[in-house]
């Protein structure tokens, strides 16, 4: 599927204000117009260039400020635009002969950041990616002008690979933070406190190393008598256990027990036993499961005993089937065939079936209570410790954690009393018990440390000190083993991410090396194409996906001399090698939207060297729609010689002022040209060529004849149709003295056949297509009859073209001979 | 010269749809945990800005959750 411009409109853009905007190309032909310098044809590059933008920009302008060295977007808007109340826009109506769509776009000019693509023209951008505007100044931009990394991001963009560069750019940002936040890190500094707890005897991760030396040092507290043997962490607490007791006697024994001491003993055998595997808060949980399974069980046996209302009845029912045998049943009289049952026997066992179930709801009902009152008994433990550990946290003036423990002990109270089943309580009972976790393993130890209790004698100073360096080496060693666990599961994750990474960046290294290749063959096909005589070097285009850069470089005269092509070659061989790879890129990654600008591109070049290049854009870009301005002549000529009659229109810029822009004329073809095109027989290319012929004549005569019409002469405007040109014409020539409509012109077939066909009555050049030549004949009828009506206006004898003496308002030859035939 | 070229390149996504269906499918190769998060972050058309972060973030509480696994 590929989009072709129909029509192009610029109104107060760069140097065109009002006229000479408009460029009708039917049929997606291409264009070609000449100017001088200075006349404003850059204008049309900057409008188009503007129209496609993602951003609006201008690449030459710059985005910059009004005041800044480039303009920026503020250069865009013609400056009498806003005086004339001209908006500047550009608009655009493209056709795709696949699907038959015609759509249309304006796109007004905003100097302002924001200023998006329209909507409607961003799928077709971003289908043809490659920078479709060159200028002169542009050719040496990709070869020299543009950094490595710069490069590899246009060609990433033509390659449409920006998505798939964001993705290896994440790629990397993954690979790096997850260097960072590597575990080992974290091991590294527990290892550490290892070192600092075990007073720099201990300084790896080695637990029996280190659980020795708690061995050791508990020892040298507890006594020779004392066998301490600590082979696990679990052993860990019955050993601060045993030397909080000896720390106890020590105190004891001395015989000033303080009330603060005691307070502190306290919290500690209920901080040391709360979070314990057979502790407080794990037999309230335990108690907490139990409850909410035998409610369950609860639940679903009085669903299966769900008609225990009928138990009494049930029981007199069984006695009866028990000990007789009837042929009804005992309590509704129904005889048995028509029950739900259908006998006496089944009637026995659904009854018996029944009872039972009642008996099991029974125990389950007592099940439930039973668990429900021991959750109710451990919970009230649990808040009556609490409340310990809060009137002991008083003492010791931790009004913070009395606070605490005071909340949690409330609102267990307060869960408790609203009597909710264990499955609607066990949520917020949940959540509470991992608040007193929290509050015991992690906040009340430090702060319990942090307590000094005066007086205590110094062996039991000793012994708290080592109690405080087991305890954070227990904590160190569970979470190293937590931490060697995750570095284990992190390596292997890390491992896997690489491995994943690997395949999507040499997918996409692999990728670009291979469309790299063939744009590398296409660009030196196209260099060698205009530079034939000299010796062609090997272009290299070498894509790093890795560092995301792009380096051009080309064999010197040798395959060993490989150099940068900024330093060695001509100035035409480097602005070749860009316009080289600029076309190349277009041919490969513009094809859905095949339409490029070439803005005065061969200012270097000599006569020979521009006609080569007239050979690339007529043979290389044939499938493609070309905007092309140029202020040299020769090559202009050269190009209309080889394009003329090939879906090409060629244009003249004649002047151009300041307040009212350029004003453009058409290069119209000859008859005999269009005699050729006939031949070929497109009919809607001839057709074209007709029409704008019979146009071109008709608006010379109308200014020769001093018809007056509606429409400036020159520019080209859509809204003027022939009919606009033929009327006034005709008028005018009824005007002549002489009679010379009536006697030489209303008589004669040509006249009648033309002014007859619907070319001349059609109307309105907003349709899409306003002239529909049915076929090729109707083209050559059409033109063959015009061309007798020109003749109408030529001299019978010397069969030049007839002069108009505007004063005399006649017709006459500067031959003297005979101007009509005999009527 | 004139040969009418026609090298229709894949989207980045159509090329990672496909590196996800078919290569990096392999499980016993590639770790269909890991692949699958990385087909969640950078596997959209449209991929947010912090991606990367958001990638290493998942794919580190993998690694804690399977730590936590092994430990249970």
């Amino acid at each position: 599927m590929s989009w072709a411009i129909t029509q192009l409109s610029v109104r107060g853009v760069k140097g065109i204000l009002n006229r000479a905007g408009d460029f009708d190309l039917a049929g997606g032909k291409s264009i070609a117009i000449y100017a001088p310098n200075a006349y404003g044809k850059s204008g049309y590059a900057d409008a188009v260039e503007y129209l496609f933008s993602q951003d609006g920009a201008v690449e030459h302008l710059g985005k910059g400020g009004a005041d800044s060295e480039k303009g920026g977007k503020h250069a865009i808007p013609h400056v009498l635009a806003a005086e004339r109340d001209i908006t500047p826009e550009v608009s655009v109506e493209l056709y795709n002969p696949d699907s038959k769509v015609t759509m249309s776009s304006i796109r007004e000019v905003r100097t302002g950041r924001v200023d998006a693509i329209p909507s409607e023209l961003e799928p077709i951008i971003c289908a043809a990616p490659a920078h479709r505007i060159l200028r002169q100044h542009d050719l040496r931009r990709f070869v020299v002008d543009m950094e490595p990394r710069k490069k590899y991001s246009e060609l990433s963009r033509w390659l449409g690979l920006e998505h798939l560069e964001q993705v290896l750019t994440h790629l990397t940002t993954t690979e790096q933070t997850l260097q960072r936040t590597n575990p080992d890190r974290e091991i590294d500094e527990r290892v550490q406190d290892i070192t600092k707890h075990t007073n720099e005897a201990v300084t790896r991760y080695d637990q029996l190393a280190t659980l020795q030396w708690c061995a050791v040092e508990a020892k040298r507290h507890l006594g020779i008598g004392r066998d301490i043997s600590i082979d696990s962490l679990d052993d860990v607490d019955l050993c601060l256990q045993s030397l909080r007791e000896r720390r106890n006697e020590i105190v004891i024994r001395q015989g000033k027990v303080s009330e603060a001491f005691e307070a502190k003993r306290a919290i500690e055998e209920i901080t040391s036993e709360f979070p314990s595997e057979n502790g407080q808060l794990q037999i309230c949980e335990t108690a907490l499961a139990k409850a909410v399974a035998a409610e369950e069980q609860e639940e679903h046996i009085r669903a299966i005993a769900k008609n225990s209302i009928f138990q009494k009845v049930w029981n007199s029912a069984k006695d009866i089937l028990e000990t007789q045998t009837t042929d009804e049943c005992p309590i509704c009289l129904t005889p048995w065939g028509k029950t739900a049952v259908s006998s006496q026997h089944d009637a026995l066992q659904h009854i018996t079936g029944g009872l039972k179930s009642l008996a099991d709801l029974t125990k389950a009902q007592s099940k439930q209570k039973k668990t429900n009152d021991q959750l109710t008994a451990v919970t009230n433990d649990l808040i009556s410790r609490l409340r310990n550990v809060e009137t002991a946290a008083k003492k010791l003036s931790l009004e913070g954690i009395a606070d605490d423990v005071s909340n949690l002990a409330e609102e267990m109270k307060k869960l408790l009393e609203t009597r909710d089943l264990p499955s609607q309580l066990q949520e917020n009972y949940k959540t509470l018990l991992q608040q007193c976790h929290q509050l015991f393993v992690e906040k009340l130890p430090i702060v319990l440390h942090d307590v000094k209790i005066e007086g205590i004698p110094k062996p039991a100073k000793e012994i708290e000190e080592t109690i405080e360096q087991i305890r954070m080496l227990k904590i160190t060693l569970i979470r190293l083993a937590e931490l060697q666990r995750e570095s284990e599961e992190y390596r292997k994750v890390e491992r896997s991410f690489s491995a994943v990474a690997n395949v999507i960046q040499e997918t996409a290294a692999t990728l670009v090396d291979e469309v790299i290749k063939a744009l590398q063959k296409d660009v030196i096909a196209i260099y060698q194409k205009i530079h034939p005589k000299s010796v062609i070097p090997n272009i290299y285009i070498e894509p790093d996906t890795e560092s995301k850069t792009l380096i051009v470089r080309v064999d010197f005269y040798s395959p060993d001399r490989r150099v940068p092509p900024a330093g060695y070659l001509s100035e035409s061989q480097i602005n070749t090698l860009g316009l080289a790879l600029f076309i190349s890129s277009v041919r490969f990654f513009n094809q859905d939207f095949p339409f490029i600008f070439l803005d005065d591109i061969v200012s270097s070049y000599d006569a020979d060297h521009r006609g080569r290049i007239v050979d690339v854009i007529a043979e290389d870009l044939l499938d493609f729609q070309v905007f092309l301005t140029t202020h040299d002549e020769r090559f202009y000529s050269m190009l209309k010689s080889r394009l003329s009659g090939k879906r090409w229109q060629f244009e003249r810029i004649t002047s151009w002022t300041f307040d009212q822009g350029p004003k453009r004329e058409v290069d119209a073809l000859k008859s005999d040209q269009i005699g050729g095109l006939i031949k070929e027989g497109n009919a809607q290319i001839a057709g074209y060529a007709v029409r704008q012929y019979m146009e071109e004549w008709l608006d010379k005569m109308c200014a020769k004849y001093y018809a007056y019409t509606l429409h400036k002469r020159g520019p080209k405007e859509f809204d003027r149709t022939l009919f606009d040109l033929w009327g006034p014409f005709i008028n005018r020539l009824k005007e002549i003295r002489g009679n010379f409509f009536e006697k030489h012109v209303k008589a004669q077939s040509c006249f009648q056949r033309v002014s007859a066909h619907s070319l001349l009555n059609y109307y309105s050049h907003w349709q899409a297509n306003p002239y529909e030549w049915s076929s090729i004949g109707d083209v050559k009828y059409v033109f063959s009859e015009f061309l007798a009506f020109q003749n109408l206006f030529r001299c019978h004898s010397c069969s030049k073209e007839l002069k108009y003496d505007h004063d005399d308002n006649r017709l006459y030859c500067t031959c003297g001979g005979q101007i009509f035939p005999s009527v | 010269m004139s040969e009418k070229i026609n090298l229709k390149l894949k989207s980045a996504t159509e090329l990672l749809n496909s590196l996800f269906e078919q290569d990096l499918a392999d499980e016993e190769k590639y770790d269909p945990e890991v692949v699958e998060r990385i087909k969640q972050h950078l596997g959209q058309p449209s991929v947010h800005s912090k991606a990367g972060a958001r990638l290493a973030d998942a794919l580190v509480s993998l690694a804690k959750t399977r730590a936590e696994e092994v430990q249970s």
